[in-house]
C-alpha cells in the first residue's frame, strides 16, 4: 500500500535524541543511555542501530577505567544528528501550546 | 538462582543475540556483549541479556516474520469475517428472517455477497505487500470467498434447502449438544488463534502501551466467540445478535489494520531502518 510511516517520530526515539542532545558531543555508552532515556536494552539497540545506520550516530571503541573489564561501544550525536535532535526538541516544545490551544477550541 | 549461574545464563543469551544479528552486526553484538560485562547488578544484567537477544531478533526477522504475522493476522479476521457475513445473507434468505422488509428474499443476499466481495477486494489491495501483483491481491479473498459460499450453497441444497447444521441440529441427525459445542469451540479457537496473531507480535514489538493495542484486537475476538455461540439458534433476534457482533468485529479489525498501516501510530516506537519500510507494506 505504500504506506510509509514518519522516520524517527516514536517516542522512544525522542527521549533517546534528548537524551544524546543533553550532553552534547560527550560519548556515552549504552547502559548510560538506556538509563537516561528510560529504555531497555531491548528498545535502545534498535534505535541506536538505525539512527547510526541513518548517519545521526557515531560510535566508537573505547578502553574502560575498569581494570579487567573488556572495551565498551560509546555514542554521540553526529553533526546531522544535533540537527535532528534539536529539531525534535523544538516541535516538542512547539506542539504542546499548539495542542492546548486545540484543547481550548472544543 | 546463584550469581554465577545468572552471569553465565546473561553472557550465552548474548552470545546467542550476536549469533543471530551476524556478521554485518558483529560489531553490535560485541558492544552488547561487553557492555553486559559493566553491569554490576545480576537482575540488570540478566534483563539486559534478554533485551539484546530480543533486539537481535527484531533486527533479523522482524521486516518478514512479525510483519507477515500481524498483516496475516489482520486479514485472517477480515477474511473470516466477510466470510461469515456472506455466510450470514445466506443463512437469512434461507431462514426467511429477510422476508419481512419486503424484498425479494434473494436480493439482501446477493447484495450482501458482492458488498462483501468488493470488500476483500480492498482487503486484498491492502495487503497487497504479501502478493507478487495487485490483481492477484485483490482477487485472491474474493474468490476464496465466493468458493466458500458455493460450497455452503451446494451442501444446504444437498440438506434440503436449511443451513447444514440446522439441518443436523433439527433433524437430529447428530445430537444438538455436539453441534452446538463444536461449533462454540471451533469459533471460539478461531476467535483466540486470529486475536494471538494480532496481538503478540505487538506486545512483542511495543512493550509501551501495547495494551491500548492488545484490547483494539482482543474485541473482534471476544465477538467472534460470542457469535459463535449464538450461530446454533435460528431465531431472527439471534441473526441480529450475530449480524452486530459481525459488524462490531470488523470494524475493529479495519481500525486495527488502518492503525498498523497508516502514520497514527508515530508514538509508537519505530524500527530499524532496515526493517521499516518493509512495515506493513
Amino acid at each position: 500500500m505504500g504506506m510509509s510511516r514518519t522516520p524517527n517520530a516514536s517516542r522512544q526515539t525522542r527521549q533517546l535524541l534528548g537524551a544524546l542532545l543533553e550532553q552534547g558531543r560527550t560519548w556515552r555508552h549504552g547502559y548510560a543511555l538506556a538509563k537516561e532515556a528510560d529504555l531497555s536494552s531491548g528498545t535502545l539497540y534498535p534505535l541506536l542501530i538505525r539512527l547510526h545506520d541513518q548517519g545521526l550516530l557515531e560510535s566508537r571503541w573505547q578502553e574502560s577505567e575498569r581494570t579487567g573489564r573488556p572495551p565498551r561501544h560509546y555514542y554521540r550525536l553526529t553533526a546531522a544528528g544535533v540537527v535532528l535532535a534539536r529539531e525534535k526538541a523544538m516541535n516538542a516544545a512547539v506542539g504542546v501550546p499548539r495542542l492546548r490551544k486545540l484543547a481550548g477550541a472544543t | 538462582m546463584s550469581q554465577v549461574f545468572i552471569r553465565s545464563l546473561g553472557a550465552r543469551l548474548v552470545e546467542h543475540a550476536a549469533s543471530v544479528l551476524g556478521p554485518e552486526r558483529r560489531d553490535w553484538g560485541t558492544a552488547m556483549a561487553h557492555e553486559l560485562q559493566h553491569l554490576d547488578s545480576d537482575r540488570q544484567a540478566l534483563l539486559w541479556a534478554l533485551g539484546c537477544v530480543w533486539t537481535a531478533y527484531v533486527e533479523r526477522y522482524s521486516g518478514r516474520a512479525l510483519s507477515a504475522l500481524l498483516s496475516g493476522g489482520v486479514a485472517l479476521l477480515l477474511l473470516s469475517n466477510m466470510a461469515r457475513l456472506v455466510l450470514l445473507g445466506f443463512l437469512g434468505w434461507y431462514s426467511g428472517f429477510l422476508h419481512g422488509f419486503g424484498l425479494s428474499p434473494a436480493v439482501p443476499a446477493a447484495a450482501q455477497l458482492v458488498a462483501g466481495l468488493l470488500l476483500l477486494c480492498l482487503v486484498g489491495i491492502a495487503t497487497q505487500g504479501r502478493w507478487q501483483t495487485r490483481l492477484l491481491a485483490a482477487l485472491f479473498f474474493p474468490v476464496f470467498s465466493f468458493l466458500t459460499f458455493v460450497t455452503l450453497a451446494f451442501c444446504s441444497q444437498l440438506a434440503q434447502r436449511s443451513t447444514p447444521w440446522l439441518s443436523y441440529r433439527h433433524h437430529g441427525r447428530i445430537p444438538a449438544l455436539w453441534v452446538d459445542s463444536a461449533i462454540a469451540v471451533s469459533g471460539f479457537l478461531q476467535g483466540t488463534l486470529t486475536a494471538l496473531l494480532i496481538v503478540v507480535p505487538f506486545v512483542l514489538i511495543y512493550r509501551s502501551r501495547a495494551a491500548v493495542i492488545a484490547l483494539l484486537a482482543l474485541l473482534p475476538a471476544v465477538s467472534l466467540q460470542l457469535t459463535s455461540v449464538t450461530q446454533t439458534a435460528s431465531s431472527a433476534h439471534a441473526l441480529l445478535v450475530m449480524s452486530m457482533g459481525l459488524a462490531w468485529s470488523t470494524a475493529c479489525a479495519v481500525v486495527t489494520l488502518l492503525w498498523c498501516a497508516s502514520g497514527i501510530n508515530r508514538w509508537l516506537p519505530s524500527r530499524s531502518s532496515r526493517t521499516s519500510d518493509r512495515w506493513c507494506a
